[in-house]
């Protein structure tokens, strides 16, 4: 239930705001609420949802900058539909870019050159629509790492993390399919690798990769395939999964970190209307001023300078975007396996890179909140914010998890490194391939060591209160240093009631009249069990201390002298 | 759902908070905490604020008309220069404009708006029981009306259409592509094909290439191959040093006087293999790095590919030129599962 500390009654002055908004509605916007209420009866709705009191802390907005970036792809997306034309046929290009004059190429390239350099504003709007992609997916990360180690996934939520999730792969799929499309020499060159991979899959790649290509690399039917895909089909989809998206949030009202006020069962903020609409709508135009600065002075993909693909051609050093970038760096690190199988060929060193390892990760990704709830068998609703460092096994799963999709891109720059950084090329490849294997479970140890210091640091300072170095010398002629309570709400903003508890007690495989309980053969209880190892921590308890140890008349004592000197 | 109820169930501290406020506030969520900025306390700063923020958005204004002039100024197709000035005008100007807005709104929020500390109830999402029982006793009663349960033929009948019906948009993907059949194996190469110059489509002759250098040739003029057949012809004709060519068994006449022809196309995703490093005579694939080993066949010396680059028998006609003396024993580029 709410406990309300610091209320106050509201007699304080205010010079602006407040007392304005005090004065009864004018009948003209009463009479045009009206009509519309008659029709629609909207009245209610809007009283309910103009007053939904939304939190706020800046974590919430990476989730917006998300979707502002959207909504700015969509716009500058729209834009260069007018112009851009996805086709294959061969041109020759006599466009304003003296350097390619004559060549043959594409429409694709032909029409992506002509847009850059012959219409005003062109080059500018292919910019913004490539940093904020950029900007998309590295939200959606920063989003989605957001709602893994604060627990935001959990009951209720768990349905908006898959589509949450669901948008992160559809994001990855779009942005590959949009670079794909100018036909230059660096997007050829991923399409390439792309068909390679679709053969690498048993029995049906060559199939796959046929049926998707309209036939053998690079395929007639490629480039107008990947336009309706890139600026159709999933953009619809993203448009109505974020809706379902916003909507279940809206519903289920956000979460937010614990305080004073804030209780399981309630939401302290500020109302959706005015301020909260008005200050979302200036992020909005933030995050676009952003993107038009980065389109307007960071040269983004310039495809004139990779010029047209050509099969025969590549340019060193290639990169895929970031998004992509990892898998480029799991293709670098695996070693060259190939089995024979029955007369049939199976690349491992393909399969396992570009799709075995995506797969398992992602599949991690999508279920976690699922097999989080299956081990702590957890079936509450929660809508406080986990603070990281009281879940420690969780926050080591996720940065265990970061650690190998860094390891991953890095390796897909590998190149660069040894270039930057003067080591020998295949060095680079054996550290990355050592690293993915040893580094991501240090990470993972590490970050529970740090979780559970934090911890009982916390604790410490919430019952010991924190020291303020002031040294005052003790009657008995004992020194100590003065140590001052912290105000109510620091200890409330610790979170310490949400803190990870020990695994329950299970109950003994053997009871008393020697039955074996039928948990205790289970292999999947055992998996559980096991698991349940790596989520729950023993529970971080108080230290004892030399506080702990000293009579009571000492304790009383100190007491009157500190609280004496305290203030 | 209201906040009708929430009024009910705030406690008693959250509701004198809320009956001492003004009315406004009657409609409003609870008050926990009344926040008083100094734009509250003192109106003079609440005005030096209020002119900041308009400073904001008629920066924002100036924004729009530098838009339109940049756009009225610079041509990108004039030079490269005025390509780059118009994509910087445009967009600087565009940003002021956009920024503007947002200092504006966002100061304006922050500074002129109040920054009440309000409270609502969540009211779990459950329903009760008795709801739940008769949503459940709903979706029973309305089954049982349909008489599926009792129908067995009915539910048979519809079951074997609709999972019928999953074929038709199976089926007619079916001509997305052609089947695999023999394409992945074969080349434009073949018997006698001539080993032309990639650039200039000319053929290459005994003596153009310097030793420890390399060309790329093609059996047929860029021009005149589709997309497809070029993707996978590119072959490497490298000329070594004299004596440093060692045949892989079986194939000791494929090269023709220290040159030697291989496939470009590297055998773990299908990259061209683009640099030829002629101290170690190692070809090295851009993409993901594989290395092979020229002088002994091409074999893999690092990175991910598992196998040889295919190698094109050649050797030279009555006029000099080089030819193939067969097409490729072996499909070329990356493996694939009917590869064997």
């Amino acid at each position: 239930m709410t406990t309300i500390r610091g209320a106050r009654p509201s007699n304080a002055p205010t010079a602006t705001g407040g007392a304005t908004g005090a004065r009864p509605a004018p009948t003209a916007v009463k009479n045009a609420l009206r009509e519309i209420d008659e029709r629609f009866g909207t009245a209610r709705f809007l009283k309910r949802n103009l007053n939904k009191v939304f939190p706020d802390h800046w974590s919430f907005m990476l989730g917006e900058i998300a979707l502002y970036s959207f909504v700015i792809l969509l716009l500058t997306g729209t834009f260069l539909t007018l112009f851009f034309r996805p086709g294959t046929n061969e041109v020759v290009y006599h466009g304003a870019y003296v350097p390619l004059q004559n060549v043959k190429m594409t429409e694709a390239f032909e029409s992506t050159l002509r847009l850059s350099f012959d219409i005003r504003g062109g080059l500018l709007m292919r910019q913004i629509h490539h940093w904020a992609a950029l900007v998309f997916m590295a939200a959606i990360v920063c989003h989605m790492c957001r709602i893994f180690f604060t627990g935001a996934f959990r009951k209720p939520r768990e349905t908006n993390w898959l589509i949450g999730f669901t948008l992160m792969t559809l994001g990855i799929f779009e942005g590959f399919c949009g670079y794909s499309l100018p036909d230059d020499l660096l997007s050829g060159t991923g399409l390439r690798i792309a068909y390679g991979v679709a053969e690498s899959i048993p029995i049906v790649g060559s199939y796959v990769a046929m049926f998707a290509f309209g036939g053998q690399f690079p395929g007639p039917d490629l480039i107008p395939r990947l336009y309706i895909v890139h600026v159709l089909l999933i953009p619809g989809i993203l448009l109505a999964l974020i809706t379902a998206h916003m909507l279940i949030m809206w519903h289920q009202k956000h979460t937010q970190w614990p305080d004073a006020h804030r209780t399981n069962d309630n939401v302290v903020g500020a109302p959706f209307y005015p301020a909260f609409m008005a200050k979302t709508g200036g992020f909005f135009f933030a995050v676009f001023a952003a993107v038009a600065l980065l389109g307007a002075v960071v040269q983004i993909n310039p495809v004139w300078l990779y010029g047209p693909y050509n099969p025969a051609q590549v340019g060193a050093g290639s990169q895929p975007d970031f998004y992509i970038g990892w898998l480029e760096g799991t293709l670098r690190m695996m070693p060259n396996w190939e089995n024979n199988f029955l007369g049939h060929t199976i690349s491992w060193n393909v399969l396992v890179p570009a799709v075995v390892v995506p797969g398992v990760f992602f599949t991690l990704i999508a279920i976690y909140p699922a097999i989080e709830a299956w081990v702590t068998k957890d079936r509450g609703q929660h809508n406080i914010c986990d603070r990281p460092r009281n879940k420690p096994g969780r926050t080591a799963f996720g940065a265990m998890m970061i650690a190998y999709f860094a390891i991953m891109l890095l390796a897909g720059g590998n190149d660069l490194i040894a270039v930057h950084f003067h080591i020998s090329l295949y060095a680079t490849t054996w550290i990355f391939r050592v690293a993915f294997i040893v580094l991501p479970p240090i990470v993972f140890w590490v970050t529970r060591r740090v979780c559970l210091g934090l911890q009982r640091r916390d604790l410490h300072s919430a019952h010991h209160g924190y020291e303020t170095g002031r040294i005052v010398m003790l009657p008995n002629g004992e020194f100590i240093e003065v140590e001052a309570a912290l105000p109510p709400q620091q200890i409330a903003r610790m979170g310490l009631e949400y803190r990870q508890r020990s695994a329950p007690q299970l109950p003994p495989a053997v009871d008393q009249h020697g039955v074996r309980s039928p948990a205790s053969n289970s292999p999947i209880e055992k998996v559980r069990g096991a698991l349940g190892g790596f989520i729950y921590e023993p529970e971080v308890g108080l230290e004892p201390t030399h506080l702990d140890e000293e009579s009571e008349h000492d304790a009383q004592e100190r007491h009157e002298i500190t609280s004496g000197l305290g203030d | 759902m209201s906040e009708h109820n929430s009024e009910k169930h705030a406690p008693a501290s959250v509701l004198a908070a809320a009956s001492h406020a003004s009315e406004e506030e009657s409609v409003r969520p609870p008050l926990i905490e009344r926040v008083i900025r100094p734009q509250d306390a003192d109106p003079k700063r609440a005005r030096r604020s209020e002119r900041l923020i308009a400073l904001f958005f008629l920066l924002s204004a100036v924004g729009t008309i530098g838009f339109i002039a940049a756009y009225v100024a610079y041509h990108p197709s004039n030079s490269t220069s005025e390509t780059q000035s118009s994509n910087v005008w445009l967009g600087a100007s565009l940003a002021l404009t956009l920024a503007g807005l947002a200092a504006g709104i966002i100061g304006w929020v922050r500074w002129l708006m109040p920054a009440h500390e309000t409270v609502q109830e969540r009211h779990g999402l459950a329903s009760s029981e008795d709801e739940l029982t008769d949503a459940a006793q709903v979706v029973m009663t309305g089954f049982d009306e349909t008489a599926l349960p009792r129908r067995s033929l009915l539910k048979r009948s519809l079951g074997l259409s609709l999972g019928l019906l999953a074929l038709p948009p199976i089926v007619i993907l079916r001509d997305l592509g052609p089947l695999p059949e023999k394409k992945l194996r074969t080349t434009l190469w073949e018997k006698n094909s001539p080993l032309l110059n990639a650039e200039t489509g000319k053929p290459v002759k005994l003596g153009d290439l310097a030793v420890g250098s390399f060309t790329t040739v093609v059996p047929k003029p860029v021009d005149d191959m589709t997309p497809e057949e070029y993707a996978k012809t590119p072959v490497l004709l490298i000329r070594l040093e004299p004596g440093l060519n060692k045949p892989f068994p079986g194939r000791e006449n494929w090269a023709y006087q220290d040159h030697v022809a291989y496939s470009k196309i590297c055998t773990h995703v299908g990259c061209p293999v683009g640099l030829y490093q002629k101290q170690s005579h190692k070809l090295l694939c851009p993409c993901h790095q594989s290395t092979f080993l020229v002088p002994e066949a091409c074999k893999v010396v690092f990175g991910p590919a598992a196998r040889r680059l295919p190698q094109l028998p050649i050797t030279v006609n009555a006029s000099g030129e080089f030819i193939a003396t067969a097409g490729f024993d072996e499909p070329v580029g990356p493996s694939f599962w009917e590869r064997g």
